[in-house]
């Protein structure tokens, strides 16, 4: 995944993880389906009045169609404009697909972006099967389509911001720590952006995956710190043990 | 002082800007209390600097804290915000201003229209064999028949008007889309499109007026067409705006000199929706309505002066000020 490095205001520097072609295409895919299933209510609208009123003069007729010609176009170039405006550069598939639009200075997006890279859509789509868009993102510095670059906005991963992990008192095992200190030296870095890693997306697991993802981990850190096979009891308590101890030093 | 240290310290100024930003999320800024709304901006300049510090002290909390500021600053950082009044200046004001700033450019266009359009006029009278390429054989056909009925073509059913308004209505805010967007192909696109309105314009007038019926002709194009034409000649400036960005970037690097102008472009094109909106009200509505040719050319002279006002009302503000910032949906 490609970053896209920025200073703030305060001179800060940091940086947005931007969204590749995958995750741009499940949120432009959602999208399509909400979209369709728009469509197919306003085609049952019309149907429905055409149903419920039977042989309705030719004048009714005529401008539940004009009527819904026009609903096509608001909707079409609509909801996305609508949606990034109201909800801050997301759709409701972008949402989903944790994705949302900014301005490449790291700025919410402005009402007139919105409006350039959906009206640019129609460069994007060309010749067929949105052709354009999809050679766009996938050779350009940034994964902008032409609407991005004209508008200059970016598309970035807005997934949860998560916690920071803290090891805290209660789930370290001082006796367990006593055997670990004389062998931190063996722990290096990576051993310990591994069990951070691990600890920051345990909430999103499911209990029995965590608990079999912890057990490998442990397993090879305790054979790198040579443990034997049945000193480790509880393999969560092993790591958090020597995560703190790592941090302390 | 150790990671442990500082995420205990600091912890709870994080959990509030988050919080904080969990409801922006949900509700809007403007779903902030007082004192969350007064407290935003220190913690989030709070939040910044110690995204500073785990940069350089502790990498293992600088990846969280980086998630956090970029994702407060989307939402925090902004330029500018929708709001009514802004499009209202925007059609009061704004958009007469850029009419008036870029109007060499719709006079091109306007000029592309009536070259072809005499093209297509002549190509027509001289019974080229070129001819085809103005108006399709169908067509050609389809009128000729009417005249040999003795009918002058379009007399539209009461029951289909409001069908045909809203259809012409979409097509042409479609055409001028396509005449904007297609300035970005070194406005050959725009040119194209606009090269076949006038082809057919032309080669229509001219079959009509060698029929004798140039005032039913013209009274049947003109109530709409005026308002049609002057906004397809505004999307056809705008792409050949964006056309001269990439043909003739300046000073600047394409893609940036292509920034610049499209936006300007875009806002054009806003613009000129609502002419075609109310272009295709009168193409559906009164142009076909059982009135004197006389009087339909009387109500297309007040289109044309109507249109000729707004687009004059730009001058003044053009002098009032900076030409560049053309209001509301400015950047």
């Amino acid at each position: 995944m490609q970053d896209l490095s920025l200073y703030s205001s305060e001179k800060i520097y940091y940086s947005y993880k931007l969204a590749g072609l995958g995750s741009r295409f499940i949120g432009f895919f959602l999208d399509t389906l909400i979209l369709i299933g728009i469509y197919a209510v306003l085609a049952g609208f019309g149907a429905a009045v055409f149903g419920i009123l039977g042989d309705v003069s030719q004048t009714v007729t005529f401008i539940t169609i004009a009527v819904l010609i026009i609903f096509y176009l608001l909707v079409s170039f609509g909801y996305f404009i609508f949606f990034e405006t109201i909800w801050n550069g997301q759709t409701p598939g972008k949402k989903a697909a944790g994705l949302r639009v900014v301005r490449k200075t790291g700025e919410a997006v402005t009402f007139s972006s919105i409006l350039v890279r959906n009206l640019m859509r129609i460069v994007d789509a060309l010749p067929a099967g949105n052709f354009v868009g999809i050679a766009a993102i996938s050779f350009s510095r940034n994964h902008q389509r032409v609407g991005d670059m004209v508008a200059d906005t970016v598309v970035i991963r807005d997934d949860q911001t998560g916690q920071p992990i803290l090891f805290e008192a209660g789930d370290t095992d001082p006796e367990l720590a006593e055997k670990i200190r004389p062998r931190l030296f063996m722990v290096d870095e990576k051993d310990f952006s591994l069990i951070r890693e691990f600890f920051t997306r345990m909430p999103y697991m499911k209990p029995y995956h965590a608990a079999g993802v912890a057990e490998k981990i442990a397993g090879g850190l305790a054979s790198k710190l040579e443990f034997q096979p049945g000193e480790i009891k509880s393999p969560i308590v092993f790591l958090k043990t020597v995560g703190a101890l790592f941090r302390e030093k | 002082m150790n990671s442990q240290k500082f995420i205990e310290i600091n912890r709870e100024t994080w959990d509030r800007l988050q919080n904080i930003l969990d409801r922006i999320e949900r509700r809007g800024v403007s779903g902030l209390s007082r004192e969350e709304l007064e407290s935003v901006g220190p913690l989030f300049r709070r939040t910044a600097s110690h995204l500073a510090q785990a940069q350089g002290n502790f990498p293992d909390v600088a990846d969280y804290l980086n998630r956090l500021v970029a994702r407060a600053h989307s939402h925090l950082y902004r330029t500018e915000s929708f709001s009514w009044r802004n499009i209202f200046y925007f059609y009061t004001r704004g958009f007469p201003k850029l009419v008036r700033v870029y109007r060499y450019y719709f006079l091109a266009a306007a000029a592309v229209l009536v070259a072809s359009a005499v093209w297509g006029a002549a190509l027509n009278h001289y019974g080229s064999g070129l001819a085809g390429l103005a108006l399709p054989e169908e067509i050609r056909e389809a009128v000729n028949q009417n005249f040999a009925r003795g009918e002058t073509g379009v007399k539209i059913d009461n029951s289909l008007k409001p069908l045909f308004s809203s259809a012409i209505m979409v097509n042409n805010i479609m055409v001028s889309f396509y005449c904007l967007v297609l300035g970005i192909t070194w406005g050959t696109g725009t040119v194209f499109i606009l090269v076949r309105n006038g082809l057919l314009l032309g080669a229509l007038a001219e079959i009509f007026a060698g029929a004798g019926l140039s005032l039913e002709f013209w009274s049947l194009i003109l109530p709409h067409g005026i308002l049609e034409l002057f906004a397809v000649t505004l999307c056809g400036g705008a792409g050949l705006l964006i056309a001269s960005a990439v043909v003739r970037p300046g000073e600047y690097t394409r893609m940036d000199a292509l920034r610049l102008k499209a936006r300007e472009a875009m806002k054009i094109a806003m613009g000129s929706i609502p002419i075609l909106v109310i272009a295709g009200i009168i193409e559906g509505f009164i142009t076909p309505a059982g009135i004197s040719p006389g009087a339909k050319l009387i109500f297309a002279g007040f289109t044309a002066a109507a249109a000729a006002l707004y687009v004059m009302s730009g001058r003044q503000e053009e002098k009032k000020g900076d030409s560049r910032n053309a209001g509301p949906v400015s950047v």
